[in-house]
């Protein structure tokens, strides 16, 4: 919790600044899903899927760099000793994105079996 | 018509769209979670139960891992984290957070499983909407007949034992101003109690300081709109109770007096918000021509903005309005309780805007407008 005024607007910042680029995330995966084409999922899934890995991979270090930015100024700001920043592991963004492409299959499926 | 097979994929990309946010803002999080002594989890203002459950412990988590709630974040999920720093004990919930504190209270039951707790939490969350309900922490205040009275509101101050807060005066009119015998703090009450009373008040030190009666251009005995002013003091009066009318105009003048007191010695409240809601019916247009901060005074803001978002209202509901102040001055209120936020303070001076933008609340409720306003030279 922030104890100065510049340490409450440094955070109210920080959050506004995650929230846009969570956003921007969704409408670059809304955009990005024009590469996949329903009636031929096996030939346009690899080119859908490097490109949203590369949306989120990118926008992952954006949101890291707004961290780290944040948490240095909010440091000063506050007047506390800096901490070492966290080096982060996250599962790549493609394994994440894996399931997507065989989700609307199972779901083409049950639709076109009338369930 | 679209075909099932498009309709198939179109959900299937909504949770995609969904999960890229939640992975996105995943880096930033465990950044901040990671490198932070203690971080707590703070909400947008409109919680599911599990997200207002984690709230409410407040800064208890010293990692991602001991907090375990990594992978509990979900889609279209609002929260983010703070790091606290210092005692967690010194933590002093919001007004967001003091109402998640009494849900997980109402909610709690021995041996409840988790998932079954959030549950009970958004269900009562949602049968008591922000502002219908009063916070445990407050003050108490020293009233002119000697005695004490304990108050609900979420100031500055310890919080109220189970015996205070059931006792504690649970409507508006129940506080009385008689209660309050400081005069600062009576009027600090008057100005943050209600609409009607801080109008009131307002209009009555701008008269003082034009050289008019107090009262000029107001009419207390007007027929007040039912059910949004249906509290106040006039309306007390009107009933019959022991709040007379010669008690309102007393109170009233003595809060203007001391708003006027309060005005030379304004201090400087850095960066200030205000969250202002109108008509959903309206255009931005519209309502941005009935945005107009020159000669303003007085007016009420919040120095974080959490707080103005819950005057803002939720951006499906209403046209909202994010008023960020750029190096305010005003007089800085200290709370009684209430309904007040204890970061309210009223911003003093002529304000010009700066610029207008329309841009998504980041929550997938819809189109907010930020409005940015500076002092005039």
């Amino acid at each position: 919790m922030a104890r100065t005024p510049e340490g409450k607007r440094l955070t109210d910042a920080h959050k506004r600044a995650q929230i846009r680029l969570g956003a921007l995330a969704a409408a670059l995966t809304v955009e990005n899903s024009k590469r996949l084409d329903v009636d031929d999922l096996d030939g346009t899934r690899e080119a859908w899927l490097t490109t949203q890995a590369a949306i989120i991979e990118a926008l992952r270090r954006r949101s890291e760099i707004l961290a780290e930015d944040y948490l240095r100024a909010f440091w000063k700001a506050e007047g506390i000793k800096p901490s070492e920043l966290a080096e982060l592991d996250l599962k790549p963004a493609r394994e994440v994105m894996a399931w997507v492409v065989p989700v609307i299959k199972t779901r083409k499926a049950k639709y076109a079996a009338g369930g | 018509m679209p075909r099932a097979v498009d309709q198939a994929k179109a959900a299937t990309i909504g949770e995609a769209a969904s999960q890229a946010q939640y992975e996105v803002l995943r880096a930033g999080r465990e950044k901040v979670q990671q490198s932070a002594p203690r971080w707590r989890r703070v909400t947008d203002g409109n919680p599911c139960g599990f997200c207002a459950m984690v709230c409410s412990r407040g800064p208890a988590y010293r990692s991602a891992d001991a907090a375990g709630q990594g992978r509990r974040y979900h889609g279209h999920c609002g929260c983010t984290v703070e790091p606290f720093y210092g005692d967690p004990k010194t933590w002093v919930p919001t007004p967001d957070e003091a109402r998640f504190i009494q849900a997980y209270d109402a909610a709690w039951k021995p041996g409840i499983k988790t998932r079954d707790l959030s549950d009970d939490i958004g269900a009562w969350l949602a049968g008591n909407p922000a502002g219908s309900i009063e916070v445990r922490f407050g003050r108490t205040l020293d009233a002119a007949d000697g005695s004490t009275k304990p108050l609900k509101g979420h100031g500055p101050g310890r919080p109220l034992t189970p015996d205070e807060y059931n006792n504690a005066p649970s409507s508006l009119t129940d506080y009385e101003y008689h209660y309050i015998a400081d005069p600062d703090d009576r009027a600090t009450a008057i100005l943050q109690y209600n609409c009607d009373t801080e109008q009131w008040a307002k209009t009555a030190a701008r008269n003082i300081k034009a050289g008019r009666d107090p009262f000029d251009g107001i009419d207390l005995e007007a027929p007040q709109e039912e059910g949004f002013l249906g509290d106040t003091l006039a309306d007390a009066h009107l009933r019959g109770d022991r709040y007379t009318l010669t008690d309102l105009r007393a109170d009233l003048e003595g809060t203007a007096r001391k708003l006027v007191e309060w005005e030379s010695k304004t201090e400087d409240l850095g960066t200030a918000y205000k969250g202002m809601n109108f008509d959903m019916d309206m255009s931005w247009d519209e309502v941005r021509a009935l945005l107009d901060f020159r000669g303003l005074s007085y007016n009420s803001v919040a120095s974080d903005l959490n707080t103005a978002s819950l005057y803002a209202g939720r951006a499906d509901r209403s046209r909202s309005v994010y008023v960020h102040f750029e190096d305010a001055t005003g007089i800085r209120l200290d709370s009684v309780g209430g309904h007040a936020s204890k970061t309210e303070s009223l911003v003093t001076g002529d304000f010009e805007i700066v610029s207008t933008r329309i841009e998504p609340d980041g929550i997938g409720y819809g189109d907010v407008m930020i409005v940015n306003v500076r002092r005039t030279a």
